[in-house]
């Protein structure tokens, strides 16, 4: 039987491109339960699952962010075999055995993946998010609405109960200043 | 200069707005040292990284939230099955009980009930028969309390059409129809053709997420010789998975020597209404519709010639004439069934 999908894999793209909400709980619905599948199959369990699904689609948005970016495959297949690798170098760093891999689904080879230059920028933006857990508030409220969200140093001021912005900027600068300290010593 | 003022120059710089005072400020102290400009374009690189970072920062908060809102889903479900929430009709129902089986127990019903009992062991006059058939009936519609009947479904064309029981669809405002691969999906349908004597329904999926079926592997064999001891197989809905019963044909007619139907030995239940009886070359030679309750073993399934005839009347008006092809023939049965078994729905009539 075959079931009409509501979005073609294209509009799933752009979805994620542009952070569409519906689009990502369409994907996860979709997705999540055949990964959780692979890695209970494979000596993981349920927190592993969720923690390698939410980073296969973070690298799938660094992927799709790349200019020469094109679907080889299905995306389900695509995201499976993300989620696959990122698995596999997981009990690599366990220092557990791969060799006997219990497949759920077919995959694209690593080669055809090219994951290398994303894992080197997603550690570094682990130890960046690691860093601004470790700032505590409300230096990372601030560095958050700033850098993030965008605001304006107005609203920030406002939302922080500083009497202006010009407060509210001397006290980003501090904090940024140590961000940057805990960043670098990591 | 401060550290603070220099990251503030920094990203000033990153964002390309710095006046001429601040300019020179930032000129004079980069080249002042070698470990100055360092310090610089660390600043520089930190900041771009953490501008970077913003959108990513946004989808994995995005990614988090999706995730606890697909894990708050499950945890509703499983909220309605713990105790809690049914010990305080516990009690309700206990009083409930308690007082229907005093009042039947006054009102003599158990005793009652014996002397029936015993007397239809004993005979097997007409009042027999008709007690039989009242109680056929009474299995096929006694769903009538409850919110919905159960019962199969399977697949004659690639445009959806599904063959059933009348009895089923009669009646109700909404027909539901599930897959047997995929029982995530439930597809509305609608009746397009019935026949109220012979109880058969014809139904067409008519749901927007419908696509279409392909490559339907059984065939229907509308004249098939009826032989006692002919080996036959049934796939059905009895319970909430698929069920697989097999027997053979007991008897050339049905329910009150009804020509059209036969009798089959196949263990049934109700939910089994509208499964497709297949035989040894997996073709559908025809549809379960009711049982005996009085008599072992006798489950009564329409024949497929039944089907034809309905066909007939389809193909000639709005559908083109229903054409499958057998493409398993000759493998053995459990084959046969695993490939048939992603063709029979579970129907639900609300």
């Amino acid at each position: 039987m075959n079931i009409r999908s509501p979005f073609n894999d294209d509009e799933l793209v752009q979805g994620i491109k542009d952070n569409n909400s519906m689009v990502i709980s369409y994907i996860y619905k979709k997705n999540y339960p055949t990964i959780a599948n692979f890695i209970r199959l494979n000596g993981g369990n349920d927190d592993d699952a969720k923690d390698i699904f939410q980073e296969s689609l973070i690298t799938l948005f660094h992927k799709v962010q790349q200019e020469n970016f094109s679907l080889t495959s299905k995306l389900n297949t695509y995201i499976y075999s993300i989620a696959r690798n990122l698995w596999l170098t997981e009990l690599k760093r366990k220092q557990k055995n791969t060799d006997d891999i219990n497949e759920v689904e077919e995959f694209l080879p690593n080669d055809e993946l090219l994951l290398d230059d994303i894992e080197l920028i997603r550690q570094n933006q682990k130890r960046l998010m690691w860093s601004l857990e470790k700032l505590g508030e409300p230096c990372k409220s601030i560095l958050s609405y700033f850098y993030f969200y965008q605001w304006s140093m107005q609203e920030i001021a406002e939302k922080m109960g500083y009497t202006n912005a010009e407060n509210a900027k001397n006290q980003k600068y501090k904090c940024l200043l140590r961000l940057k300290k805990i960043y670098q010593k990591m | 200069m401060k550290n603070t003022r220099l990251i503030e120059l920094c990203e000033k710089y990153v964002n390309d707005c710095l006046n001429e005072q601040e300019k020179n400020e930032l000129q004079l102290f980069v080249n002042a040292s070698e470990s100055n400009k360092q310090l610089f374009e660390e600043n520089l690189n930190f900041i771009k990284e953490l501008n970077n970072f913003g959108k990513y920062y946004l989808f994995e908060q995005n990614v988090k939230q999706v995730s606890r809102q697909y894990e708050e889903s499950f945890k509703n479900v499983r909220k309605q099955f713990t105790l809690s929430s049914v010990i305080p009709y516990i009690s309700v129902a206990a009083v409930s009980i308690v007082a229907v089986l005093f009042t039947l127990y006054v009102s003599g019903w158990f005793s009652y009930k014996q002397q029936i009992q015993a007397y239809r062991q004993l005979s097997n006059s007409i009042t027999t028969i008709s007690k039989n058939q009242k109680s056929l009936w009474n299995t096929l519609f006694s769903t009538n309390e409850i919110t919905y009947v159960r019962g199969t479904a399977f697949a004659i064309s690639s445009d959806g059409l599904l063959a059933t029981s009348y009895h089923l669809v009669k009646d109700y405002d909404s027909v539901l129809v599930i897959n047997a691969s995929d029982s995530s999906v439930k597809m509305h349908a609608k009746l397009v053709a019935c026949d109220k004597n012979l109880d058969i329904a014809i139904l067409k999926i008519s749901d927007s997420v419908f696509a279409s079926i392909k490559n339907i592997p059984y065939s229907i064999n509308y004249n098939f010789p009826v032989e006692l001891g002919t080996y036959v197989y049934s796939l059905g809905f009895s319970k909430s998975s698929i069920v697989f019963g097999e027997g053979s044909i007991s008897s050339f007619t049905g329910f009150n020597e009804d020509t059209n139907s036969i009798q089959v030995s196949i263990p049934t239940n109700p939910g089994n209404s509208g499964s497709p009886v297949f035989n040894q070359y997996g073709e559908v030679i025809g549809i379960i519709c009711g049982k005996n309750d009085g008599k072992e073993g006798s489950t009564y399934a329409l024949h497929s010639k039944v089907l034809k005839n309905i066909l007939d009347s389809l193909s000639n008006n709005k559908f083109n004439r229903i054409y499958l092809k057998n493409t398993i023939k000759y493998l053995p049965k459990n084959k046969q069934v695993s490939k048939i078994v992603p063709y029979i729905f579970k129907i639900e009539i609300y």
